[in-house]
Parts: structure tokens; sequence; C-alpha cells
């Protein structure tokens, strides 16, 4: 035990005791310490360094200890986006479901004289030169040929065909569609009817207008009615775009734009036929 | 005899030792107050300084690990101490205690494989007082034995490779192989 009893073993005691105390003095009476104060300016790029690499190990183990949890956690956020997907589509179905009914109820309101039965469009017609759409109520379901079809934005044609469960429909752009038609305005008569030139443009045309002429662009178009009609009377086609005089003739023209698209008869997918009408007649 | 001090201080050996264990206190130091505390694979911060004491204390001399515990605890207590600067004092006597047993043994890792445990039994005995002292009370056994088993378990973890990174890098002095004092 000779080391105990060096010099140097007392020299560093000594030193060792220096050095805690002065600090710990320094300290407790509030000063700094210049040299702790260098030191660890000294040590400040190494333990800067040191803080770096640990958060970028810890960054690292995180991947693999965290994987399960995160994992998990990845499922369920995938589980809560299918249902929150299910519900707006719910949604989106109830939205459509109610603005359908709500148009039936105005159609009804406006029209109390008639009865409906709602029917869907299962199919177009394949080519591009005819405006026949396929619905699915039939025979089976009161449908009978010749019943008016509509929605709340106006007459759409009627009834050419049925089966038992489906039936087609013309509508009043084809060429074999002619309507007693008055306008709103002066109550002007005439008869609408399908143009085979006008249907690419999705409109149709009024002839045969009676009196003085007085038609205006804008006016609207109205079913007549009649005992010889399909069609119930005050039924909205659409309005006139043009008037013009036809030059074999001489008679006055109007083009008709209806209230229903025709040419984007994609966006047609829920329809009204009219099953009981208060002054119906044959065509 | 101001000559003489003057060319003992300016020793190749002398200048090689400072600037060799001056940069291992640096790094292991900062390494010790910076890297393991966040490190959150640690559960406890390793005492990187006291495993550098051990191996230069086996593989140079006791002498030299006394000097490089007296800066090496003045540079902890100066860059992660608290109120409390007491690491001169505990990394000096750890020397001083560890040179008790290391003079009967051999340089070589066995050697500081088997010191390891005195030096883990005095790091706890350090832990304890110094708890102690900050607390002003001694803390329940239960308490103290959560923070002292996991600070041995990972000082004796990470401190074992330690060795052979000291042993490299004091492969350029000219070490004594055994205890001298």
């Amino acid at each position: 035990m000779n080391f105990f009893r060096s010099r140097f073993f007392v020299v560093c005691v000594a030193i060792a005791i220096l050095l805690a105390l002065v600090p710990t003095l320094i300290a407790a009476f509030g000063g700094t310490d210049l040299l702790r104060s260098v030191m660890g300016t000294v040590a400040k790029p190494f333990t800067m360094c040191g803080s770096g690499i640990a958060n970028a190990f810890n960054g690292f183990i995180d991947v693999f200890a965290q994987y399960d949890e995160l994992e998990a956690e990845n499922e369920a956020l995938r589980a809560e986006l299918e249902e929150l997907k299910q519900k707006e589509y719910n949604e989106e179905l109830l939205r459509e479901q109610n603005e359908w009914l709500k148009d039936y109820i105005n159609l009804h309101e406006i029209n109390p004289s008639l009865r409906f039965t709602d029917a869907s469009v299962i199919s177009r017609e394949a080519g591009n030169y005819s405006t026949i759409i396929t619905l699915n109520r039939g025979s089976a379901h009161g449908v009978k040929k010749n019943m008016p079809v509509l929605t709340d934005d106006g007459l759409i044609g009627y009834v050419s065909e049925i089966g038992l469960d489906w039936c087609k429909v013309s509508t009043i752009v084809e060429p074999s569609s002619s309507i007693g038609v008055y306008t709103d305005r002066e109550q002007q008569l005439g008869v609408l009817s399908g143009d085979a030139d006008l249907r690419a443009k999705g409109l149709c045309k009024m002839t045969y207008i009676d009196g003085d002429g007085n038609l205006g662009i804008g006016d609207k178009i109205y079913t007549a009615g009649g005992s010889d009609s399909i069609y119930p009377s005050g039924l909205l086609i659409g309005s006139v775009s043009s008037v013009d005089i036809d030059s074999v003739t001489g008679e006055m023209v109007a083009q008709v734009e209806p209230s229903v698209d025709f040419l984007d008869l994609g966006s047609i997918r829920n329809v009204m036929i009219v099953v009981g009408l208060g002054n119906s007649g044959g065509n | 005899m101001q000559g003489n001090l003057s060319s003992s201080f300016f020793r190749p050996e002398l200048l090689k030792r400072i600037a060799i264990y001056g940069l291992m206190t640096l790094i292991l130091g900062s390494a010790q107050c910076s890297f393991f505390p966040i490190l959150k694979i640690c559960p406890k911060t390793p005492d990187l300084i006291m495993g550098m004491l051990l191996a230069i204390t086996l593989i140079d001399s006791a002498k030299s690990a006394a000097v490089t515990a007296l800066a090496a605890g003045f540079f902890i207590d100066a860059i992660g101490g608290g109120a409390l600067a007491l690491s001169p004092i505990v990394y000096v006597l750890f020397v001083l205690f560890i040179s008790i047993f290391a003079h009967k043994m051999l340089s070589g890792f066995a050697s500081y494989a088997i010191l390891m445990m005195p030096a883990l039994i005095y790091r706890a005995a350090a832990t304890t007082v110094c708890i102690a002292l900050e607390n002003k009370a001694l803390l329940p056994m239960g308490e103290l034995v959560s923070v002292i088993l996991p600070e041995a378990l990972t000082t004796l973890a990470v401190c074992l490779p330690l060795y052979f990174i000291v042993k490299l890098c004091t492969a350029p002095l000219e070490t004594h192989g055994k205890f001298t004092f």
C-alpha cells in the first residue's frame, strides 16, 4: 500500500478536492466558474454531435420498435376510411332519393289530378340516332302504352312499347312525336313535333301556329291536352328558342328547346309515368 | 531547475498521453452526457469514463489513470454536472480503489472483465452517496435498486467493448503493460 502514502496520491486527492470544492462553492454563491464555462464551450460541438446522433439513432430504432403499432394504426385508419367512404356513399344515395321524392311531391302538387308511378331508366338506345329510353316498369306495374312520361323538369315523351316489367319511351324530340301545345304568354296554339335534323341538337319544332302568330323567344310551351291527346293539359315542355318563316309554305315555324336536356340522356335516371289521367284521351 | 521541469513537461510521451487521453475524455465524456441519456434503448446512462479509467489503469498505469480521472471528472461536471461537482473525487478515488486489485492482475481483457465487478460495486456505492447528498436523504432500497441495477448492467454492456477501443487508442504509447505506480 505504498501508493496511498506516496506524494502523488496525496497531490491527486488534494487537486480532486479542490476541483470539486471550488465549482461547488462558486455555484453555491451564484457565481460562474470560468474554467467550467470554457470546458462547456469546448465540448459543445461534441455534445451537439452526440445529441444529433442519438436522435437519429432513436428515429432509426423507432421504425422497428413501433412497426407493429404503426401497422395496427394504419389498419385502423384504413378501416375508418372505408367506413367513412361507405357512409358518404350512403349519404349520397339518401340525398338523391330525397331530391327525387321532393321532385315527386312538387310534381304532384302542380298536377293534383294526375296519378304517378316512379320508374328508373335501365337502358338507353345503343345507337346515336334516336332518343329512346327503357324503364324498369311494365304492364305488371299497371303501365300501358301511350302513357306520358315526365320529370320535374318537364315532359319526356310517351310509352311507345310495353313489356311485362319494362317499357320503352319515345321522347318528344323523336320524329314520331306530335303534341298539341300552347304558349303561356299569348295562348298561341300549335303542334309540337320532332324533327330528324333538330333531334341531333336536342330541339323540336312548333308548327301550325294559329292566330296572329304572336310568338316570342322565351315563351313557355305547355301541352294543350284535349280529348284526342295522350297528354293531359298543362305539362311543361320547354321554351321557344327561335321563330322563323318557312320559305316554302310561308308559315311561321318556331324551334323549341325542351326543358329536359335530350342531348344528355345519361343524366335522366328517374322519371314519372302518368298512370292515371284526370283528363285523358287516346292518341 | 526551471529547464528541468520544462524539458520534463515537453517529453513526447507525455504530450502524446495528454493528446490521446484528452481526446478520449472529450469524446467519451460528451457521449456520456449527450448521446446515452437520449438513447431510448439505454435504460440508464452508462459510466464510460469509469470504463476508460479502468482500461487505462490496466493498459498504461494508475498514474496516467489518476491524472485522467481528475481531468475527466472536472470535464464531466462542467458539461453535465449539477450543483455538486463531486466527479473528480469520485473518479480519483475509483482509480485508487481499483489499483488495490489491479496491481495483482495482468493487463488484458480477462483482467478488465474481472475488475468490472469491483468497479460496478464502487459505481453503485458512489451513486448511492451522490443520490443521498443530492436528496439530503437515503432513498428506499427498492427505489435505489431500480436505479443502481440498470445503471450497472448498462455500464457493463457498454464498457466491455470499450477496453478494445482504449487499447487501440493507446497503441502509439509506450505503455508499461502492467500496474505501476
